[in-house]
Formats: structure tokens, C-alpha cells, sequence
């Protein structure tokens, strides 16, 4: 194997393992809660093994060996002589964490912790039992028979209805199989089995289906069969192709129903009848027949992997790639605007309509592009549960985290940019949102504590929502705390509830009477506002004092192209994102409120608004400023405050490709970047929260 | 060995007491170990057994028989109950016996009292019984959890 194949096999491996690593994690915090499933155990069991065997291939023997010791246990439990309790379920995390320090280490990070190595497993070690367990040995090489990976083989047997006679038994035959690795399904057809009055007992009736998944080729698998194999109808196939990380990747395609009958759980007739219904499929099936429940969630379950899988494994692109594909359309996307602009001079109807076919074109292809980057942010929101959990046990509250729209997508590069800001948040809902289970009994709840993270689209953006049940935010203590450390010199009424949320982010704020080690050290708050905004999202505070607070974060889908508004002052054009334009309007003299020495303001249906002069700030002239009485103002809204802004003329919505300025320049407050328009001039496009800082609104 | 007979080693704590075999991983010598502050009364405290911390129980304790005093033939049993390792501190070994499935006779039920849930048979031997522990009974869950977090 050269350098490259095995660069190529540690890519792979750290895609696997990265997974398995989050899918153990997620499974044994559900196993915390219902200790004695079954499935779970055998689940975790299958996920270490799974994790030791990728590590072995790749010749990460510590960590194999590592990962061998927590199997050894695993197994213990799954056979039923380990009885399990959340400290070994604590241990196992512990012990996770050790396997994420082992990737970190092999791709380049610090070497992994040989005290804390060896401390867990003088822990685990306890868990062994008396018989020494198997050593964990690097596996030679000398066997080049062997497949290394797994195959999937599909048989059909159909023995003789004399077999027995003949001296075989087809029981023996399965054992013989089954020994060679496991069944990922096996069926027996008994169609053909009469009447209990008419059986034979020396007659075979029944055929089997089965795949068998097993690193012996298909020539050892028929060897199984030498002695029947010429007198009976043995099918064996090589099914692999349709599995895919050992998944069976057709289920997602099947009907919950077919599978079902496929697994020989039910009969055809059965499910028919059932289907005439209306109700689901699944549900009628364990109402109306003996299936059990979780047989059918099992099924239901390996068919949404199924699905998983069949979207995840299409192709792996390198990002920078893809980066570069996005440019070029901010390239092309100038160009056509360009192009449009001479086809309109042109007056030839005929080259305008084509043109618009172009920009239609262009847009699709932007779109399009943008959703190859984007991911789900589901294995962001799985790792809170670890999180909540571990910050949840170690300050003795009971917290329930509930996960929806996890499958909502979002930009690559900025979910990676939202994990820590969330991470903040969610710690902060823990920390401070959720009161101890004391506190929770007087005020008359019930003691467990709950935060719901959600995500959903809206409007082009994207929504995560973190709620929590808990005391909610006091605004009078926020209001105190904010005035004793000089950050407001206003009155408490002279201040909305919004203003005073948003002393919670500036620098150097912090509420709770006790600093913990995770949330409470000043920093915080004003650092998620500054990442979320430089994604040019906003958040949004709701709180109920006592029932619990609301962190609504908006983001872009993407940061790269905004739509935007033109609008022009004096002789320069700006764009404003558009998402952060309430309205726009013409300034009557009723409107305006003009106090000396104090801001103008206007008054818009009994609100009042700051007017801002933007050429004052960003220079220019304006034609409007003397007869301001007749001048048209947008309405654009930060994350806290709304106000106006003075503009000549609005030139209309357009798409701005987002060039900064820093990479050239350097980076301008209140301005986003420049976008370049389809006459080759240059646009700056506005910020418009940046803007509310520097004016001080 | 036929599979209707169990190898069985004995122990003296007022009465006999016998543990199968087949659970124990050694049997040491009584010594010193580390008491754990706050840990519940029938945890005495943690041995090293070559690296590994396993807790070491009074079994007078958890009988609610009186303290009885250290001597040379005082030991600890190391064995497996519910899959982890645990010490049992005990009065002395006596020996090493083998019972026939069919000689064990059902415990006495006096309802709930605490000592005999424990104990899943006896055998007559010299017109005395030797009690048969079944020790995965030993420990509710929630000491379970006690134990495993220390």
C-alpha cells in the first residue's frame, strides 16, 4: 500500500469513526434512561466493535486496544453478566472521550493523556469479571484469503421435502452459517406447511431466505452446502452492492409493509387487508396482529438508517472546491446583471428576453450550488444532549433537552461558526435558565427541567430556537446590574424590556450571584452576538419571568450572495440586506420631529424612530437635505432597535455578491463590504447592526 | 464434574455460609485499605488489587451482625457480583466443598426480613446447614450505583 492509499484509508477512517464516536454517544444517554434495553446494549456493543475494528485496520493499535477493553465490558453486559448503572454508563463517556483524544491525536493533535488513559482503565478494569478476557491482538496479515471487509451474501434454500430422510437437517445448516458471521435478515417461508392434522413429521416444508453478512467468500459459504448442493435448490448471491456501511440501502425504497412480509414477520394478505385502512401502516400492524411494537420501530428504525445512508453516500467533495464554484457564480452572477443592462439599452426585445432567460438561469444555478453546501444541522444538536447531560448531572439538576428540525440544512462553514455560539447559549439555559430541582418545587413545577432546541426556515433564514422552562430573565435584576457596572445611565422605566435584553450582551456582563467554571465569567453573551452578527444574523430575547426564556437566533441561509435593496444618496449607491428592511416611506411634515440639539425623529403610526443622515457619517452630498420634508425613508431593523434611514432614491432590489474589504483594504465599521454592480461601479453594502453601534442610536 | 453438582467455598461469619466457586477471582489476606469518606456504612473501604480500586463489604454489616475483631484468619473474598469485582471482608475460608443440585434445600421464608432474600438455598452438613449466598441479590440497584461510583 503506498503513502497516498493510506492517507486515503485514515480519511476514511475518520469519517467512520467520527460518526460512530456521535452515534455512541447519542445511545448510551438514551441507554442512561432505560437501562435494561436490550437494544441499545447490543447497539453500543456493535458500535465499539465497530470503532476497534476501523482503528485496526488502519494501524491506530492504542487506540484499538483501547476501544477493545470497553467492548470486552460491553459484551459482559450484553450477555447478560454485567449488570449496568449510569456510573458505568459515565465511565463509557469517559472512555468516548478518551477515543475522540486517540483521532485528535492521530490527525495531528496533542498527544492523548496517558495518566487519564490509565485511570479509566484501572476503572473499567473492575468491570472484567473474574475470567480473564480476550487480549486484543493486531491482527496478521498471513491470511490474504480472508476479505477484509464484510460481504452481504443472499440465499435462498429450498430443501427436498425428504431431506430428513436423507440424514440432513436444515436447522444445522443455519447453525453452520450462522457461525461464519451474523444474519442480517433471515426468513422462512411456510407457505407450504398444511394443516396440523395433515403434517408429516418426516417432511420439510419450509424454504429459507436469509442474507448473511460474513468476511468468508462465497466459495467457503457454498461449502456449507456440499452435500446438498447438487440435489436441492441452493441459491447464493453476492449482494454487497446494495449494502452500504452495512446497511441495506433498498429498505428505504420498500414499504414499511413489504419489509415486514420480506422479514417474514407478517404475510402479504395480512398487511393487505390491514392497509385498507387508513391509519399508519405500522401502527395497524402492531394494533391488529401479534407483532410486536418494537419490532416494527426496529424495522421503522433501520429503514430511516436505510434512508440516511442513501443520501449520505453519494460523493465527498473538498469544500475549497466547492468554494471556488461559488465565486465563480459571484463572477457570473455580475456578469449577466451586466449584460442585462446593455440588452435594455439595446431596445431589441428579442435580446432582453433572452437575457432574462440567462438571469433566470444563473439564479437557478446559484441556488443550486448553495444547497451542495448545505448540511444538516443534526450532528450539531446531537452532541448537546452530552453536553446538557454532563453540565446537567455535575450541578445536580434534572434537565431534559428536546431536539426538533434537526434535519433543517444549513451552510457548511457557518454551522461550524454557530456550534460555539449555540454551545454558550445552551450552557447558559442550563446554568442559569433552569433553577435547581428545590427552587422548581416551590415555585410549583414539575422538578425535571426542560430546553427545546429547534430550527427551522423562515423567510430565506434560517430559525434555531433554544427555550428553556426555567426562572426566566429578571429584568430589574439585569436593569441593576447593568446600571452598577456603568453600562446604562437611563432609568429602569425610561428602558423597554428589548433594551434592557440587550445589556446581556455587552462586554462584561454577567448575572448569576455564583460564577461557575462554564457560563458566567463575563465573556459570553457578547461574543455569541458577535458571531452570530458577523454570520449577519440577529438574535431575538423573549423571557417570562418565572415560566422561562426564548433565544431566537436568525441567520441567512447564505452569506456569500444577500439580496439587496439599492438606494441612492447623493451620487453614491448603497445595498441594505434586504431582510433588514422593515418599510419603506415618503416623510410628511406631520412625520417629522426635529428637537435642537437632539436627534430627529420620526413618528411612524404613533412609534417613534431615529431619522439617521448617512452621507453625515459616510460623506457624500445629499439633493434631499433642505427639503427633508418631501424625503423618502427606509425603515431598517437591527437586533434590538429599529430606526430610519434618509435616502434620494430607491433603485430597486438586485443581488449583491459580497466582496470585503479587509482582504484589500481594510474593514469599515457600519459597512459589510462592497458588491460590484452590473455597470462596473461599486456598491458598499450596509451593516446595518454595525450601523446602530457607531451611531449610537 | 457432572453438571448437577457445584463446587462451593465456605466461609464463617457466626454461622456457614457458601459462595459458588466459579465467582470468586481470589482470596487474599485482610489489609489495609483506603476509607472513603462519607461512603455508606457496609463499604469499609477500597483495595488495590495490582492497579485496579475494587470496594471492599462488611458482610456484618449488611447481616446486621456485631462488629466482630480482625485475627489472622480474617480475609477478603474477591469476586463478582452483578459483573463488578467487590471484596467481601469475611471471618475466615473453612473450605471447599462440592453440593449436589438435588441436596439443596429451600431457605426458610420469614417474609421480608432482610438477610434472607439473599440466600437462595441450604445444605445439611454435620447436622448444621451451610447457607447458600446468592450474591447478585446481595445489593439493591441504588447501592449498585453507590458502589460503581466509587
Amino acid at each position: 500500500m503506498n503513502d497516498n492509499n493510506v492517507e486515503k484509508l485514515k480519511e476514511i477512517f475518520k469519517s467512520e469513526v467520527d460518526e460512530l464516536v456521535e452515534d455512541a454517544e447519542e445511545v448510551l444517554i438514551s441507554l442512561e434512561s432505560d437501562v435494561s434495553n436490550e437494544e441499545l446494549i447490543n447497539e453500543i456493543f456493535r458500535i465499539f466493535h465497530s470503532i476497534k475494528g476501523s482503528a485496526g485496520v488502519v494501524g491506530f493499535n492504542e487506540m484499538a486496544h483501547f476501544a477493545h477493553g470497553v467492548e470486552n465490558i460491553l459484551d459482559r453486559v450484553r450477555q447478560g453478566e454485567l449488570k449496568i448503572s449510569r456510573n458505568l454508563i459515565s465511565l463509557i463517556l469517559e472512555s468516548i472521550d478518551i477515543l475522540k483524544n486517540y483521532i485528535e491525536y492521530y490527525f495531528g493533535g496533542p498527544a492523548v493523556n496517558e495518566n487519564k488513559v490509565q485511570k479509566i482503565t484501572a476503572s473499567l478494569n473492575r468491570f472484567k469479571g473474574v475470567a480473564e478476557p480476550v487480549e486484543y491482538k493486531v491482527e496478521e496479515k498471513k491470511e490474504s484469503k480472508k476479505i477484509k471487509k464484510a460481504r452481504f451474501y443472499g440465499i435462498h434454500i429450498e430443501l427436498k421435502d425428504d431431506i430428513f430422510l436423507r440424514g440432513h437437517d436444515p436447522i444445522l445448516l443455519l447453525r453452520e452459517l450462522s457461525d461464519m458471521g451474523e444474519f442480517d435478515s433471515i426468513r422462512a417461508n411456510i407457505i407450504r406447511v398444511p394443516e396440523l392434522e395433515e403434517i408429516e413429521p418426516y417432511t420439510n416444508y419450509i424454504f429459507y431466505d436469509l442474507v448473511l453478512r460474513t468476511k468468508h467468500t462465497i466459495d467457503e459459504v457454498k461449502d456449507v452446502f456440499i452435500f446438498v448442493y447438487d440435489d436441492n435448490k441452493i441459491e447464493i448471491s453476492d449482494i454487497s452492492a446494495r449494502f452500504v456501511d452495512d446497511v441495506d440501502t433498498e429498505l428505504a425504497d420498500k414499504k414499511l409493509g413489504e419489509i415486514l412480509v420480506d422479514e417474514g414477520v407478517i404475510d402479504e394478505e395480512e398487511v393487505e387487508r390491514i392497509a385498507s385502512d387508513h391509519r399508519k401502516i405500522g401502527e395497524e400492524i402492531v394494533a391488529k396482529t401479534s407483532v410486536k411494537k418494537e419490532q416494527v420501530q426496529k424495522i421503522l428504525k433501520k429503514k430511516q438508517k436505510s434512508k440516511k445512508v442513501q443520501i449520505a453516500s453519494t460523493i465527498r467533495v473538498k469544500t475549497d472546491k466547492l468554494d471556488k464554484l461559488i465565486n465563480l457564480i459571484g463572477e457570473m452572477v455580475i456578469s449577466v446583471s451586466r449584460i442585462s443592462m446593455i440588452a435594455q439599452e439595446t431596445n431589441s426585445k428579442e435580446i432582453v428576453n433572452s437575457t432574462l432567460e440567462l438571469n433566470r438561469i444563473s439564479r437557478d444555478l446559484q441556488e443550486q450550488i448553495m444547497m451542495v453546501r448545505m448540511v444538516p444541522l443534526e450532528s450539531t444538536f446531537k452532541r448537546f444532549y452530552r453536553v446538557v447531560r454532563d453540565l446537567a448531572n455535575s450541578q445536580k439538576k434534572n434537565i431534559e433537552l428536546h431536539i426538533a428540525g434537526e434535519e433543517t440544512e444549513l451552510d457548511k462553514t457557518m454551522i461550524e461558526q454557530i456550534a460555539d455560539p449555540l454551545k454558550h447559549m445552551i450552557r447558559n439555559s442550563v446554568d442559569h435558565g433552569i433553577e435547581s430541582a428545590e427552587d422548581r418545587k416551590k415555585a410549583g413545577k414539575p422538578e425535571k427541567g426542560n430546553i427545546w432546541l429547534r430550527a427551522y426556515q423562515e423567510e430565506g433564514n434560517v430559525v434555531i430556537e433554544i427555550e428553556d422552562d426555567g426562572k426566566g430573565i429578571d429584568t430589574d435584576v439585569v436593569y441593576k446590574k447593568a446600571f452598577s457596572k456603568g453600562l446604562t445611565k437611563k432609568t429602569r422605566e425610561s428602558l423597554s424590556n428589548e433594551e434592557i435584553y440587550s445589556f446581556l450582551f455587552l462586554p462584561g456582563f454577567s448575572t448569576a450571584a455564583v460564577v461557575t467554571e462554564i457560563s458566567g465569567r463575563g465573556v459570553g453573551m457578547d461574543v455569541v452576538k458577535k458571531n452570530v452578527e458577523s454570520l449577519k444574523g440577529r438574535i431575538e430575547i423573549n423571557s417570562n419571568s418565572g415560566k422561562g426564556s426564548k433565544f431566537k437566533i436568525k441567520i441567512p441561509l447564505t452569506i456569500a450572495i444577500i439580496d439587496g435593496m439599492r438606494l441612492r444618496i447623493g451620487a453614491r449607491t448603497y445595498i441594505v440586506p434586504l431582510d433588514a428592511i422593515v418599510e419603506s416611506f415618503q416623510l410628511s411634515a406631520l412625520d417629522l420631529k426635529s428637537v435642537k440639539g437632539a436627534k430627529d425623529l420620526v413618528n411612524l403610526r404613533g412609534e417613534v424612530y431615529p431619522l439617521v443622515k448617512l452621507h453625515k457619517y459616510l460623506g457624500g452630498e445629499t439633493t434631499q437635505e433642505d427639503n427633508a420634508k418631501n424625503a423618502i425613508v427606509v425603515l431598517v431593523e437591527s437586533t434590538f432597535k429599529k430606526f430610519c434611514i434618509y435616502v434620494d432614491e430607491i433603485l430597486g432590489i438586485s443581488q449583491a455578491v459580497i466582496k470585503n474589504l479587509q482582504d484589500n483594504y481594510r474593514s469599515i465599521p457600519g459597512v459589510i463590504g462592497a458588491s460590484l454592480n452590473g455597470d462596473g461601479s461599486i456598491s458598499l453594502i450596509l451593516d446595518i447592526p454595525g450601523l446602530e453601534k457607531i451611531m449610537d442610536i | 464434574m457432572p453438571i448437577d453438582e457445584k463446587q462451593y467455598i465456605t466461609f464463617k461469619l457466626e454461622e456457614d455460609y457458601g459462595i459458588e466457586l466459579t465467582r470468586i477471582k481470589e482470596i487474599i489476606r485482610n489489609q489495609e485499605l483506603t476509607v472513603i469518606p462519607e461512603a455508606p456504612a457496609f463499604i469499609l473501604g477500597v483495595l488495590s488489587l495490582r492497579g485496579i480500586a475494587v470496594p471492599v463489604i462488611d458482610l456484618r454489616k449488611l447481616f446486621q451482625l456485631p462488629p466482630a475483631t480482625i485475627n489472622e484468619y480474617s480475609v477478603i473474598i474477591v469476586m463478582e457480583i452483578l459483573g463488578r469485582l467487590l471484596g467481601m471482608l469475611v471471618d475466615g475460608v473453612s473450605d471447599m466443598i462440592k453440593i449436589k443440585d438435588d441436596d439443596v434445600v429451600p431457605p426458610p421464608r420469614f417474609t421480608e426480613r432482610k438477610g434472607t432474600k439473599f440466600i437462595k438455598g441450604m445444605v445439611e452438613k454435620e447436622k448444621k446447614f451451610i447457607m447458600l449466598l446468592d450474591v447478585n441479590k446481595l445489593f439493591s440497584a441504588e447501592e449498585i450505583e453507590v458502589i460503581d461510583g466509587i
